[in-house]
């Protein structure tokens, strides 16, 4: 019907063969990085949608991000931001879903860190990224742990952790923080909170150490409306002077994707009251609370394994193996968004752009860029 | 003296006994204009609020509800629509915007307290106190969910139950009265003020008498949150997506 509908105006004829260079762009744009995923015959009407997108986004050109829009519910906000996203890969980053490459996740993340920061050296990047970092002050990695399957890989996040304290960060001044401490026990991280000379680990609610909720004060999600009233953890409003936010690469049945700025819903109480409209704009509006806003300083996407079905809490159906880095939550939601938008439309399924609404609020909040014309996505293969 | 108080017994009985007659004369479930059916719950003492939840549901203190009739369930969006084409009425909250294919018989959400009560005054009805709400949820052994005081799963649309929407009224079991989702699907409108219960000393947020209560759980609620006893403070002008009502009528 869709198709019927490009070819019945001669303008729109006219830039479907835009749309096919553009596609192609698209396509390139994810080459070499869906490893396992085997060559198969995309079928024609998916084919025709993904470059329509690609090409939409790519070529940039108003009217075609109008149609674009119209085709996919996709919201391309216009801004001055430009971003930079790496996108580094490793062929031996993964053996199997639950068997990570540890010896490589270093090389990987600094190589990503450095592309990412457009810096030479990790020092350089580390200082490009916490310009005014004093001793003392403390580091927070939050984590997905959600599923069981697809959570932040511990060895990636140890990774960072080690590049952090060979750049001067005490490890005693590093926390590794989820909801809960059971789900990082059953991802197997080592919970510590005692003041000592290894990282912090634990939960925001722990059976023991609870550093619970801050109560203080509501972050304003909904006005006028408070059912199931949203506490910051504590480990963020007090414990925290920053933030590393390692998401992992999962859709999401309510809000399309849950990367970056979803990741968050793992930082407040009464997550689920927040799941209306497809999470949007709470998503958003979360990010922009200065709590989260000034302290995230960094982005690590953990795309070594994705779900691109049944997320959050399904297998992961590709071992994606890539590490990406950003400063623009924005940026790098677009780019997993388009990334598992393209491995789902080559596996014949439906769209999931027209649910993540809540990354175009993001970019109306001035939170980063969803223009993948303003997005310079740097590949590496290592 | 004897004789005295044999009278005085006498008459209290025959008090108490004429306004049971009195009220086993009234239908125990009737059918009102708006074509829903409503069922008769009988007046009672019984303690509001909780002893351990949050602040604003304590302290736990004793009630006296007058017997009244309320709706079995949620009013439908069939039910709002056809409300709204037989007076014109203009909603103030986009109800329209949730109402999807196959959602007749969904509860009707994105409604402000106003059309609430417009709908209300058509059909004859009011919408319940925050006291008669918590009073009918329970049923008549005052329980804290719809089926009893132990969550259980596949018994109400809730977050835990993996709803992600709401679902169709009378999908799961009534509680004892024959009310159909107290504890799941959509949380309530009442007409009640959102302010502290009788001998309230901490202050709790939003009690400024701005607020209105909204009662019950819904899907997007875990079971906690979803217990007779929790409190809402929603503002009569907003709508909401897992807000909706259902309505009550004095006998």
């Amino acid at each position: 019907m869709r198709l019927n509908r490009i070819s019945v105006f001669p303008r729109l004829v006219l830039d479907a063969q835009k749309i096919y260079k553009g596609g192609i762009m698209f396509e390139n744009l994810f080459e070499g990085l869906n490893n396992s995923l085997e060559k198969e015959s995309i079928e024609r009407r998916h084919f025709l949608k993904g470059a329509f997108v690609g090409g939409a986004t790519l070529l940039g050109s108003p009217f075609l991000s109008k149609l674009m829009a119209k085709e996919t519910g996709w919201r391309i906000v216009d801004s001055n931001i430009k971003s930079r996203v790496s996108l580094v890969t490793h062929k031996s980053s993964m053996y199997s879903v639950r068997r990570v490459n540890r010896r490589v996740m270093r090389p990987m993340f600094e190589e990503s860190l450095k592309l990412g920061m457009n810096t030479s050296s990790v020092k350089a990047a580390w200082d490009k990224v916490f310009p005014n970092y004093k001793a003392g002050q403390v580091i927070a990695f939050k984590l997905t742990c959600l599923n069981p399957h697809c959570s932040s890989h511990k060895e990636l996040v140890y990774e960072i952790a080690n590049s952090l304290i060979r750049w001067g960060v005490k490890p005693n001044d590093i926390i590794i923080f989820e909801r809960s401490a059971w789900e990082l026990r059953r991802q197997r991280y080592r919970l510590n909170y005692r003041k000592n000379n290894r990282v912090r680990c634990f939960g925001t609610s722990n059976p023991g150490y609870n550093p619970g909720y801050d109560k203080s004060f509501v972050i304003p999600l909904r006005e006028g409306l408070f059912i199931g009233t949203p506490h910051f953890s504590k480990v963020l409003s007090k414990m925290c002077d920053y933030i590393i936010n390692v998401p992992v690469l999962k859709n999401h049945s309510d809000a399309g994707v849950t990367l970056a700025l979803k990741n968050h819903y793992g930082s407040f109480n009464n997550p689920s009251a927040f799941h209306d409209n497809y999470c949007s704009p709470y998503a958003a509006k979360l990010n922009a609370h200065p709590v989260i806003k000034d302290k995230t300083k960094l982005v690590v996407l953990d795309a070594l394994s994705c779900v691109f079905r049944g997320g959050p809490g399904g297998y992961p159906g590709m071992l994606t193996k890539t590490i990406g880095v950003s400063t623009d939550p924005i940026a790098i939601d677009t780019v997993g968004l388009l990334w598992l938008e393209d491995i789902r439309r080559k596996k014949g399924m439906s769209s999931i752009m027209n649910r993540s609404k809540h990354i175009a609020a993001g970019a109306e909040l001035k939170l980063g860029t969803n223009n993948p014309k303003n997005i310079n996505v740097i590949k590496r293969k290592i | 003296m004897k004789k005295v108080l044999l009278i005085f017994t006498l008459i209290i009985t025959a008090l108490y006994m004429g306004s049971l007659q009195n009220l086993s004369a009234r239908r125990w479930r009737i059918k009102t204009k708006d074509g829903k059916y409503m069922r008769l719950i009988r007046g009672g003492r019984f303690l509001m609020g909780s002893r351990y939840g949050k602040c604003e549901e304590k302290p736990r203190h004793r009630v006296r509800v007058k017997s009244f009739y309320m709706d079995e369930t949620e009013v439908t969006f069939s039910q709002f629509r056809k409300f709204v084409k037989a007076t014109g009425y203009t909603a103030i909250g986009s109800w329209k915007s949730a109402f999807k294919r196959g959602y007749k018989n969904h509860p009707v959400v994105n409604v402000t307290y106003v059309d609430a009560e417009a709908y209300a005054k058509w059909a004859g009805k009011r919408l319940p106190t925050e006291q008669e709400w918590e009073y009918a949820a329970g049923g008549p052994r005052r329980y804290v969910y719809d089926y009893g005081n132990r969550w259980n799963r596949r018994a109400a649309a809730l977050w835990d139950s993996r709803r992600k929407t709401s679902v169709r009224v009378k999908r799961y079991r009534p509680n004892g009265y024959g009310l159909y989702d107290m504890t799941g699907n959509v949380m309530e409108w009442t007409k009640s003020k959102f302010l502290p219960y009788p001998g309230k000393r901490k202050k709790c947020p939003n009690m400024d008498g701005s607020f209105l209560v909204v009662k019950g759980g819904c899907y997007l609620f875990f079971a906690d949150r979803s217990r007779r006893q929790a409190r809402h403070a929603v503002k009569p002008h907003i709508s909401f997506s897992a807000i909706g009502f259902r309505c009550a009528k004095d006998l």
